[in-house]
């Protein structure tokens, strides 16, 4: 259904209106292509989500920390809240090759200098629709469990994306207000 | 999972759809931590604008340093929002950099051919420093913050352009608009 236009003289329902100024949070993960990291007994992953519409903006950011950590292997990838529309947005799994939904920054907390901006790209491939990945500054690489460096104690991911999501969420979100 | 939600058959003031897309300027302040207000010199130039759907706030801030007088103080420098944020929805932070990405733009030295000019994120800061309003920027290939020497000497004709999103703290809206 999606959103159609509003019309002069219609009833409305509420939740047409209310779905303009939509917010909350998510289970936001980092996962790797190959095997998963594993952020640590004090790791954290927090995902928060505002939906205007169908437009969804929303910030994911990620903490290595603690007993357990481990980097896991391959590139890594960020979840959003909702199924985006991939008949809007350009998807690659090649670094740069589709508009960026997320910018951000990746922090080495022992090595300053690797610390740099990274934006996120939509992979659109079958079983990663609702997931980017990361593609460095200064290359075409896209952020895996080496590089730009190897993810350990206290090493950060702090993203915030902007993307159309599917219409067919819509009514979803909608059935759950 | 959301505030001020639409109720059935809610019989709602015009203000309220008015404030699902509504467009402003503001004064934006560029303040240090340790000396507070820093002074862009006499022929600087700061200017903001935002835009307002409902809680979510998007907008820009360019900011000039030019002419005498130019005193960004001492510690991390900071820019201001319009509207103060939902702390329970965007974290702050200090330099140990763990809070929410909330701005992004770049750094322009004029001065040494542009070298050190640069891609910068913002992070809101602690609310103890402020932070309810007042976002710090990164510098790349650091983990540190931009401040008056950092990663050069800010001076005449230094620039700072950055875009924000936030979410605004509903006491926030209502302060900026009753």
């Amino acid at each position: 259904m999606g959103l159609e236009p509003i019309h002069a003289g219609e009833k409305v329902d509420a939740e047409r209106l209310t779905i303009l100024d939509l917010r909350g949070t998510y289970n936001a993960t980092l996962t790797a292509v190959t095997t998963n990291p594993n952020l640590g007994a004090d790791g954290v992953a927090i995902g928060k989500w505002h939906l205007s519409g169908r437009f969804c903006s929303g910030y994911a950011r990620f903490l290595f920390s603690g007993s357990g950590l481990s980097a896991g292997s391959g590139v890594y990838l960020i979840d959003v809240p909702f199924e985006p529309d991939l008949n809007f947005h350009d998807t690659s799994t090649t670094g740069g090759d589709a508009e960026p939904i997320a910018f951000g920054r990746i922090r080495d907390n022992s090595a300053g200098a690797n610390s740099q901006q990274v934006t996120g790209q939509l992979r659109g491939i079958v079983g990663q629709e609702k997931k980017f990945s990361l593609v460095q500054h200064g290359s075409n690489t896209t952020i895996t469990h080496a590089s730009p460096f190897t993810w350990a104690e206290s090493d950060r991911i702090a993203m915030a994306f902007g993307y159309v999501i599917h219409p067919d969420e819509i009514d979803t979100i909608l059935a759950g207000l | 999972m959301s505030h001020d939600e639409f109720e059935h058959n809610e019989l709602a003031p015009a203000a309220r759809f008015r404030r699902l897309d509504h467009t402003e300027f503001y004064a934006p302040e560029l303040s240090s931590l340790d000396s507070g207000p820093c002074n862009i010199g006499d022929d600087g130039r700061i200017v903001g604008r935002f835009h307002r759907r409902g809680h979510m706030i998007r907008g820009m801030v360019v900011c000039h340093l030019a002419g005498t007088g130019i005193d960004v103080g001492s510690g991390r420098l900071r820019l201001s929002t319009p509207i103060d944020r939902d702390d329970d929805f965007v974290a702050g932070t200090g330099i140990g950099g763990g809070g929410d990405m909330m701005a992004f733009g770049r750094l322009r030295q004029s001065s040494s051919g542009g070298a050190n000019s640069q891609m910068i994120t913002g992070h809101f800061d602690l609310l103890s420093n402020g932070g309810i309003n007042k976002f710090w920027m990164m510098v790349n290939g650091t983990n540190s913050a931009i401040n008056a020497t950092n990663p050069f000497t800010l001076g005449n004709n230094t620039r700072i352009a950055v875009k924000f999103w936030y979410i605004a703290s509903t006491d926030g809206l209502v302060k900026a608009s009753p």
